[in-house]
């Protein structure tokens, strides 16, 4: 098999929801082993993006290929390769969190050995190992995270795509997740993540891509993308809204 | 404010329909559904105005009246879940006056299909009452206090049951609670059945049900019409009182409600060591997809309930079986725990919510996701309809009937099944999201439910109609038709099981990205 350099690939995608165009023709290009951030305003179509790129959600139009194949017409090769972590998606929360890992390595048809050692490892990676037995609906919104995390990476994926892993995060966590993520990068995974904090991004990722109202404004190499600006003010450049605050005049006056 | 709830009322109703097709059709199913229970209702009020006999409208009127006010009172809880777009809870935040608010949530409950139906039928018993202007007015001051009734007492109910719900142990009692009455009422409808129904009967249980707080208001109306004038300006008086009353207990629930908001998520808490079932069954796609469902069986109250109710419900039919000896009530026990077992399992993804992400993220092939869903609802079926079976015959049934129960039954379970295969994978309706009150429903979402519901019903009735016919055969004496159901019901079953699985599983490789994203928008 051909070794493609593009993890994720992206071409024409588009969704509509009623009126309004949520992701409207988007082009992508992931190079493989790169640490890949999207950065867009709130309602640019990330999370779209993310969903119709790892098969759970079907584009109006477009192609995403995720290694050289194509999830809308070969999923299952193409889900095999791919470890998700959506955002505002619920998850088996009445099973423990050895359960869940396991289940999501079990769904796709690895052998239970495999399995129950690599879910051993990563709730222990992930500081989970002493609540490994507790039901996930009792975990805190940061121990939620990194269980589905786990549950991402259990089969080995090459490819990553997580939406807002940091988000409810404590700086603790968000350490060990990061430093999970650069080893997996440096082991020739590739990550693809959405955040909209700017400085996260721009701290670890080596790639990133600007997205506002459907569209990717900006993307290339950190250093590229920012040119000579700060990563915040040049989205706030490509993104074009002003930030200066209009009215509120009655709220300056609360120290009487 | 009162006018500002109202608003917010029609606005949800506006937007839970603009959100989807579904939503409308389900509307309009619920209109239809409705509209021809409602139609002949009124039509029957006036009939009653146009015939003679004054007694005869008040015992309708009476029985009637005290009907609608125990449906308003049970029903939310019982059948269509309590309606949370005006949660009292979620009034916390605001500095809304207790009082402002209560009457506010009263008058929003009657904005909607329910309240529109119950103030149809109060005009339509002030049209039976109107035998003179003193009965008319008082039928409709009596109407008035009633509907007032009926609408405080669905509030309170639903409120405390919320708050009892809340937490599991409560779920827990509740459920038994439910179940009990369920149970308890196989036996007064056997009663009726024994002595048949007797006009006489009737008006004696209108004018005992006429001095109760469910008849009060009702029975103002024929006291005048009698000639009764100091009864019906006491029964009016009563039922005055009754909704201060219950104005009061409202207010009350409510102040306690706005200050000790209840949390939403579930309170099912402790640690399991292990592996559980995923340690058990075979480490495969189709083991853990059955692991993780029968898992959710034992911890979801979502689920337990109704497994616990279906297992149990067929009890309710040994009542008239022993007590009038109806033996066909006693065939009819594994039928129709077969039948509620399998046609149960329709809505199965419905109730994985959004979680159902990790199944398409995973690339599971379909069969292993529709087989996998069937486990704990198959064990249930392996023990409950053999156990039925022979449990109808141990206790005076005919033994020769045994054959056939069991033919059909086995053919109505695998139908159940082989039509939620196919389901489950095309269309989910709403249910109650993970941790939430298991008796709570989305506005608008009853019509689509019971469209489903139907559906699927008549799909499995059709599929098992030649064991169905076999099983009529043996019923009426021809021993051989139950020896051939019983080969012939478990072939066709597995038959249409095989084709439901294949289908089913077509159709979930197929569509499972829009399936979870249906979940997305049921959410």
């Amino acid at each position: 098999m051909s070794r493609p350099e593009t993890a994720l690939r992206l071409r024409g995608l588009t969704k509509r929801f009623g009126d309004t165009m949520a992701v409207d023709h988007l082009d992508l290009d992931v190079p493989r082993g790169s640490f890949y951030g999207l950065v867009g305003p709130n309602g640019a179509g990330k999370t779209t993006t993310l969903s119709m790129a790892t098969g759970l959600m079907r584009p109006d139009a477009g192609s995403a290929e995720v290694l050289g194949t194509d999830v809308w017409t070969d999923p299952v090769q193409a889900k095999a390769g791919i470890g998700v972590l959506p955002d505002g998606l619920r998850i088996f929360d009445r099973l423990t969190g050895r359960q869940l890992v396991t289940y999501a390595g079990l769904l796709r048809a690895m052998d239970r050995r495999l399995v129950l050692d690599r879910v051993d490892e990563l709730l222990v990676a992930l500081g989970l190992a002493d609540e490994a037995d507790k039901l996930v609906i009792d975990y805190s919104a940061g121990m939620t995270k990194k269980v589905t995390l786990a549950c991402a990476l259990v089969h080995a994926p090459r490819l990553l795509v997580l939406d807002e892993p940091f988000e409810a995060v404590d700086p603790v966590s968000a350490r060990t997740i990061r430093g999970i993520l650069e080893d997996f990068t440096a082991g020739g995974g590739t990550v693809v993540l959405s955040s909209h904090v700017m400085d996260l991004v721009e701290r670890i990722c080596d790639h990133v891509a600007i997205i506002a109202r459907g569209r990717v404004r900006a993307a290339g190499p950190v250093a590229a993308v920012q040119a000579g600006l700060s990563l915040e003010d040049r989205f706030l450049d490509l993104v074009g809204e002003s930030t200066a605050v209009q009215g509120l005049a009655w709220l300056r006056t609360s120290c009487d | 404010m009162v006018a500002h709830l109202l608003r917010l009322k029609l606005a949800l109703l506006r937007n839970g329909l603009r959100r989807n097709v579904a939503a409308i059709v389900g509307m309009v199913a619920g209109v239809v559904y409705g509209g021809g229970l409602l139609l002949a209702a009124m039509t029957a009020l006036v009939a009653l105005r146009l015939q003679a006999d004054p007694v005869l409208t008040r015992t309708a009127v009476v029985l009637g009246g005290a009907a609608l006010t125990a449906g308003w009172g049970l029903l939310p809880v019982l059948l269509f879940g309590v309606d949370p777009t005006l949660d009292p809870a979620r009034f916390a935040p605001f500095p809304v006056p207790v009082r402002t608010l209560a009457l506010g949530l009263v008058l929003s409950a009657l904005v909607g299909i329910p309240g529109l139906a119950s103030s149809m039928l109060v005009v339509g018993t002030v049209v039976a009452g109107s035998r003179s202007a003193g009965a008319a007015v008082m039928a409709l001051l009596g109407g008035v206090a009633g509907l007032a009734a009926c609408v405080l007492l669905s509030r309170i109910v639903t409120a405390a049951a919320s708050a009892v719900l809340a937490s599991r142990r409560g779920r827990d009692v509740a459920g038994m609670g439910v179940l009990l009455l369920v149970l308890s009422l196989a036996p007064s409808a056997s009663l009726v059945g024994q002595r048949g129904v007797d006009r006489h009967v009737l008006t004696s249980l209108a004018d005992v049900v006429a001095w109760t707080p469910l008849g009060w208001a009702w029975a103002a109306a024929g006291d005048v019409a009698l000639g009764h004038w100091r009864a019906a300006l006491l029964r009016l008086l009563l039922a005055g009182g009754l909704c201060l009353a219950l104005f009061a207990v409202w207010e009350r629930l409510l102040a306690s409600v706005l200050c000790s908001p209840r949390s939403t998520s579930g309170t099912d808490s402790g640690t399991r060591r292990g592996l559980g079932l995923f340690g058990r069954l075979p480490g495969s796609p189709v083991g853990a997809v059955a692991a993780r469902a029968g898992t959710y069986w034992v911890r979801d109250p979502r689920l337990n309930l109704p497994a616990v109710m279906t297992a149990v419900l067929p009890c309710g039919l040994l009542l008239p079986g022993l007590g009038s000896r109806v033996d066909l009530a006693l065939v009819a026990m594994p039928l129709v725990s077969a039948y509620l077992i399998g046609w149960g399992q329709h809505n199965d993804v419905g109730y994985d919510s959004t979680a159902f992400w990790m199944h398409v993220a995973s690339g599971v092939d379909g069969l292993s996701d529709r087989l996998g869903r069937l486990f704990p609802s198959g064990l249930l079926a392996l023990v409950c309809v053999p156990a039925y079976a022979l449990l109808g015959p141990l206790v005076g049934g005919p033994w020769r009937l045994l054959p056939a129960t069991l033919g059909v039954a086995t053919a109505l379970a695998l139908n159940g099944f082989a039509v939620a295969c196919v389901t489950s994978a095309v269309k989910q309706y709403a249910v109650p999201p993970p941790g939430e009150n298991p008796f709570s429903s989305r506005p608008g979402s009853v019509g689509v439910t019971l469209a489903v519901q139907t559906l699927c019903g008549a799909a499995v009735v059709s599929l098992s109609s030649p064991a169905l016919v076999l099983g009529v055969l043996a019923w009426t004496g021809r021993d051989w038709a139950g020896w051939l159901v019983l080969a012939l019901g478990p072939a066709l079953g597995a038959a249409c099981l095989v084709t439901g699985a294949r289908l089913g599983a077509r159709l979930f490789t197929r569509r499972q990205a829009d399936l979870l994203q249906d979940l997305v928008a049921l959410r």
